[in-house]
């Protein structure tokens, strides 16, 4: 027990405190407890007093650790609160070293669930972070000061330095070690850890390590390549003067002691763990090396998995950019197509165009140069009246499907008009290979509308389903009536198309293939949309699309039709 | 004041014979009459088959040669002209500038996009008869 007062200098402690926390001596009263203690272990104290300071509530803190030279490094659970003694108001202090035996518990249970997460983490740079975290962890973890994390190359040539953790100096330590033996124990908890110290730019080991590159043929004598090829850990005691460390690798770590353990995924290294006691000078004992070569075990098959993992990741990534190219080609493709037969049509239209234009002009500079010929005048201007006329058709053919003349509309039998308009497409059914299933409502009230606008509907839409059943199919044609309205519906079992572009098909001069001038279904809409109707389209990429046309009943066709009376209503004679 | 030069010396009598072939009746006989008002000798032909037998019977000056008419194309015509008189150029008169581009159309002697302005089909016929008259 350490009583101290409230300015933190030391009242008094006993010897069992002295020796709870490996002090060779007594500090005498009235220092200040920061300097009576060893540095590490106030540090870990510290925000546990200011809390009995300032708050005045009891604080615990578990595991510490603290660093002598004579023995391996205690951890102690330490209690404080406040007391009044004699008046006088003082912080206590309580000390208690956690036994080997509990030590070796929480060492194997973090390494527990360290596998336990490492197993499920994917990404591998968290995989090698939580290893590292592991092999550094202060409390309960294998508790080296320094980690470094090297792995075989792909090409199975040598060992790159990818990550290390630990402090680059004994203040940083403390201040690490306090972090990590927070114990975090969740997949969560490491992949916050790492996020910090992945963000944090403040990390001069690991600028060491990645410049560590090791070959495993010319350096194969010299560690850590001699580790990975012996498939052994290797202890060193006294790097400057081992024939095995290279004046490099001395310089790059620094340490006289360090341990070299090889990560081993089916007997074979994939990368070795270096680790070192820089800053406490503890010395590194055999349980030690045990347990960071059974840890490095597992760790090897998570990082193997994390590998194999990240590489299927790269695969897909590649696959779906692949994709997504062919797709934009293929797009492409169809829009060049696409304006190709817009120029090819618009060329047709301005030559159609031109030719009448041609004579008419060229009669019309005739006439010019013999304005005196009255016979002349004549014949020019019948000529001229018979282009122009010729001019007026073709304009007409070529505007009438788009803009439409107004429906001239009359009771008109939908059923009769399905079955006449797809009898003169049996021909060419068959010789697309469409089955035609035709199910018409025998009792089909009559609806208004044009039959011959009404036709060419009908025969777009069975040229929209041919097209998209290159291989063949069934055409189903049903119509009924239902409500106010009579149904007419026509489904094929062709290639379909996406939800997305279901509201453009009805656009002029669109259209999903090569052939087809896009104006097929825009004439049905145009037509559709004159007679008052509307379209409902369903289609299922692969399965077919169907459009369904509702015709609006008058309340009058609706009605049943009344048997006409034969007999005079009276007075009428 | 005539419209074209080659209208102020008309010599029918000198001015050699061109052999015009067009599917389109009217166009066909607006083009004689301003080529004969022009001076020339203008033989018609409503087809590439005519057109064919006409220069088989009696090959003219100059052919003035429609292409996309109904039976066949005057392209492949063309060939078959200047395969049984090599000697007489072939002027292309087409509604259609695309097929400018169609090397089919390079053996033609010109290439004259058709227009109420014969102009430039006038200057192509000079230019072709001046030439055939140097070989």
């Amino acid at each position: 027990m350490l009583i101290a007062d409230r300015d933190l200098r030391l009242v008094e402690a006993n010897a069992l405190f002295w020796d709870a926390i490996g002090a060779s001596e007594a500090a005498e009263a009235g220092i200040a407890i920061e300097r009576a203690l060893p540095e590490e272990l106030f540090e870990g104290i510290k925000p546990a007093l200011d809390q009995v300071l300032e708050v005045g509530t009891r604080a615990e803190v578990q595991g510490v650790r603290v660093y002598t030279a004579a023995q391996p490094h205690r951890v102690l659970d330490l209690r404080s609160g406040p007391a009044t003694i004699g008046g006088r108001q003082v912080i206590i202090l309580l000390a208690d070293a956690v036994p080997d035996t509990g030590r070796r518990v929480a060492e194997l249970t973090l390494l527990h669930d360290m596998i336990r997460v490492l197993r499920q983490e994917t990404k591998i740079e968290r995989v090698l972070f939580a290893t590292l975290t592991c092999a550094t962890a202060g409390s309960g973890g294998l508790g080296f000061n320094r980690a470094w994390m090297l792995l075989t190359d792909p090409a199975g040539e040598g060992l790159e330095g990818r990550m290390a953790l630990g402090p680059s100096s004994a203040a940083e330590a403390h201040r690490i070690w306090a972090e990590v033996s927070s114990q975090p124990r969740t997949l969560e908890d490491f992949t916050a850890a790492y996020d910090r110290w992945a963000e944090s730019d403040d990390r001069p080991l690991q600028d060491v390590v990645s410049r560590m590159r090791f070959s495993l043929e010319a350096d194969a004598d010299e560690l850590p390549a001699l580790a990975a090829l012996q498939r052994r850990p290797i202890k060193v005691d006294d790097a400057e003067h081992d024939e095995r460390v290279s004046d490099e690798l001395h310089r790059l770590i620094g340490a006289s002691e360090f341990v070299v353990v090889p990560m081993l995924v089916s007997d074979q290294a994939c990368g070795v763990i270096m680790a070192d006691n820089l800053y406490s000078g503890a010395p590194i004992t055999h349980g030690h090396i045990r347990l960071l070569a059974l840890f490095a075990q597992h760790a090897g098959i998570a990082i193997e998995n994390a590998q194999a993992y990240h590489e299927i990741e790269a695969r897909e990534r590649e696959l779906s950019r692949a994709y997504a190219t062919l797709k934009r080609t293929h797009d492409e493709l169809v829009r060049a197509k696409q304006l190709a037969a817009l120029g090819e049509m618009s060329a047709r239209i301005a030559h159609d165009l031109r030719n009448p234009l041609v004579t008419i002009g060229g009669w019309a500079r005739a006439l010019t140069e013999e304005p005196d010929d009255p016979d002349a005048v004549g014949r020019v201007a019948a000529i001229i009246a018979e282009e122009t006329s010729d001019l007026e058709q073709i304009l007409s053919v070529l505007l009438e499907p788009l803009a439409g003349r107004r429906p001239e509309m009359r009771a008109t039998d939908l059923g009769r008009l399905i079955s006449d308009a797809l009898a003169a497409q049996q021909n060419e059914l068959a010789e697309r290979k469409v089955r035609l299933e035709l199910d018409l409502a025998p009792d089909l009230p009559q609806i208004r509308g044009d039959p011959s606008q009404l036709r060419r509907c009908l025969l777009n839409l069975v040229d929209n389903a041919l097209n998209a059943m290159p291989e063949g199919g069934t055409l189903t044609v049903a119509a009924g009536a239902h409500d106010r309205h009579v149904w007419l519906r026509m489904a094929d079992t062709g290639i379909g198309m996406p939800q997305e572009i279901t509201p453009r098909i009805f656009d002029a001069f669109f259209t999903t293939g090569p052939s087809g001038s896009g104006l097929g279904l825009a004439v049905v809409w145009n037509i559709a949309q004159s007679h008052g109707c509307t379209i409902e389209v369903d289609s299922t990429p692969g399965e077919g699309t169907s459009f369904t046309i509702l015709f609006p009943l008058t309340t009058a066709q609706h009605r049943p039709t009344r048997p006409r009376t034969t007999t005079p209503a009276p007075g009428a004679m | 004041m005539s419209a074209y030069p080659e209208q102020r010396e008309i010599d029918q009598k000198h001015r050699p014979p061109i052999l015009l072939v067009d599917d389109e009746a009217n166009q066909r006989e607006m083009y004689k009459h301003r080529l004969e008002r022009a001076g020339y000798q203008v033989r018609l032909a409503e087809s590439t088959e005519a057109a064919v037998q006409a220069v088989r019977d009696q090959p003219p000056e100059v052919v003035v040669l429609d292409i996309a008419m109904p039976e066949r194309d005057g392209l492949s015509a063309l060939h078959e002209l200047l395969d049984l008189a090599p000697s007489v150029p072939v002027i292309i008169n087409t509604a259609y500038p695309a097929y400018a581009d169609d090397f089919l159309a390079w053996a033609a002697e010109a290439y004259i996009e058709k227009s109420s302005d014969i102009g430039p089909l006038l200057s192509a016929i000079e230019r072709a008869l001046a030439r055939s008259q140097l070989q």
